[in-house]
């Protein structure tokens, strides 16, 4: 709801309701987050919580509040069947995945090494120390690699300008994995993507909008050449868009 | 954000002591004492958990105020910086996302003490802008328009007592804060249905109440 677009009367009526609602809080100081939280678990009393309640109608800067922790709150209780798992096929993780990596980097951890070898090991482990190194530096590029293409993952926003008229290329290099990221013109509770391109015909089900209104998905190994991307959702479901683009092979030709 | 909200959250640390944690042992609980014993790849895994908990949340917390989508990311991985710091000498005196909450919103304030640097120009045009109401009123042919939106605002006031206490609330949920039908029911602890019922009453009697009141679409 844009303020900027309502009528004067509203806006006068804002204020009026504004108005009331202090007055009727009266004067105090802003709710701890404690209080709030107590309020959210419903252990406080029901007088307390009554005046808790004209506070927070009063004040946007403590219902704002109220709301940051509920959401907080709300994240500890929702299920989490991905959580500390390498689960990349997962198109709604990719996002909490892709920044898993970048966090990794800026915090500067290196891999960590599950178990530290026996102490009879050691000397076994000196011996073999060129070897190691060798290995070492060969799984190193291979993790390097892994993060570039998580984290720098490649993004295709394909938008409402980008529906009908045109047909946007990329791109993208063999065995690279792409990500699309669609803006539908509708609010659903849930998307179906269908694709369909060279050889390839995908569904993906249960897709849902991210905190910026948008959808994310993930393609491992697009071939070149022209996909459609049909998204229907919403009850009953409908076609919501249809979104079409192309892969080409850097320096190459669509097939 | 007020100055007693600023105050207590100008500082993340020293992290709380032990003693009345959160009820139980849930996965984030066993994931923040994992942490805080293991080591390596077990340490890693733990924070990942905690990290993949509240990543959305966390996200969500700096889009509301306003921040780009990439400066709500940066915030975001700020933020967990922040919490990986302190997890450590995290203590369990204060419920977790309440210390969460602290550390988001310091690193929100040193964002924005960052920010302000060079927008003082901004400040300036507020102030000029505050003058205009008083040369507006010292203007003869504009006070007619005055008094009948005087006359128009009592009309409003009487109305607005008028409601009852919840419809009132709700409604003021609606448009003072700019609240969404899920969010108001959260805050008064009803639900949806009550809020919806309760703000199309509200638009009905002031529409009846107020000759010639109209609210837009997408007001109640």
């Amino acid at each position: 709801m844009s303020s900027s677009k309502r009528t004067k009367d509203v806006e006068a009526l804002t204020a009026e309701l504004a108005a009331l609602a202090r007055e009727t809080a009266g004067s105090g100081p802003e709710p701890e987050t404690e209080e709030l939280l107590d309020y959210l678990e419903g252990r406080l009393p029901p007088k307390a919580e009554a005046a808790l309640q004209r506070r927070l109608v009063a004040s946007p800067a403590a219902t704002r509040k109220l709301l940051d922790l509920a959401d907080l709150a709300e994240a500890r209780t929702a299920p989490q069947p991905t959580a500390g798992a390498d689960r990349t096929d997962e198109p709604a993780d990719l996002a909490v995945h892709a920044a898993w990596r970048d966090f990794q980097r800026r915090r500067g951890a290196r891999p960590a090494v599950s178990r530290r070898p026996p102490a009879w090991l050691a000397g076994l482990a000196a011996a073999l120390l060129l070897a190691v190194l060798g290995l070492g530096s060969w799984v190193w590029q291979l993790e390097s690699r892994g993060d570039r293409v998580l984290a720098n993952l490649r993004s295709l926003e394909l938008s409402e300008a980008t529906r009908s008229r045109e047909v946007p290329a990329l791109a993208l290099p063999e065995g690279e994995p792409l990500r699309l990221v669609l803006a539908p013109p509708e609010r659903c509770l849930q998307y179906r993507a269908e694709l369909t391109g060279p050889g390839t015909r995908r569904t993906v089900r249960g897709l849902e909008l991210d905190e910026l209104g948008r959808v994310s998905l993930l393609l491992d190994r697009a071939g070149p050449g022209r996909y459609r991307l049909r998204l229907s959702g919403c009850e009953p479901e409908r076609e919501i868009s249809t979104y079409r683009f192309e892969i080409v092979r850097p320096g190459g030709v669509t097939s | 954000m007020n100055d007693q909200e600023a105050a207590s959250a100008s500082d993340t640390g020293p992290p709380p002591r032990a003693g009345s944690g959160d009820p139980g042992e849930d996965r984030v609980g066993a994931a923040v004492r994992r942490f805080q014993t293991a080591r390596g790849a077990d340490r890693d895994a733990a924070f990942r958990l905690i990290y993949e908990t509240y990543f959305r949340a966390l996200q969500r917390f700096f889009a509301r105020r306003g921040l780009s989508a990439d400066d709500a990311l940066d915030l975001t991985q700020e933020t967990f910086l922040g919490i990986y710091k302190g997890l450590e000498t995290y203590e369990h005196r204060e419920r977790f996302a309440a210390w969460l909450y602290r550390v988001a919103t310091t690193t929100y304030l040193k964002w924005r003490r960052r920010a302000a640097t060079g927008k003082r120009s901004g400040v300036e045009i507020s102030r000029d802008a505050m003058d205009q109401p008083e040369a507006i009123a010292s203007t003869p042919g504009l006070q007619l328009g005055t008094l009948v939106a005087e006359e128009r605002s009592r009309e409003l006031r009487a109305a607005v007592a008028e409601l009852p206490e919840q419809m009132r609330e709700c409604l003021t949920l609606r448009l003072y804060h700019d609240l969404a039908y899920r969010e108001i029911a959260l805050v008064k602890k009803i639900s949806v249905e009550t809020v919806k019922a309760h703000l199309f009453r509200a638009r009905k009697k002031l529409e009846e109440r107020l000759a010639g009141f109209a609210f837009g679409d997408s007001d109640v």
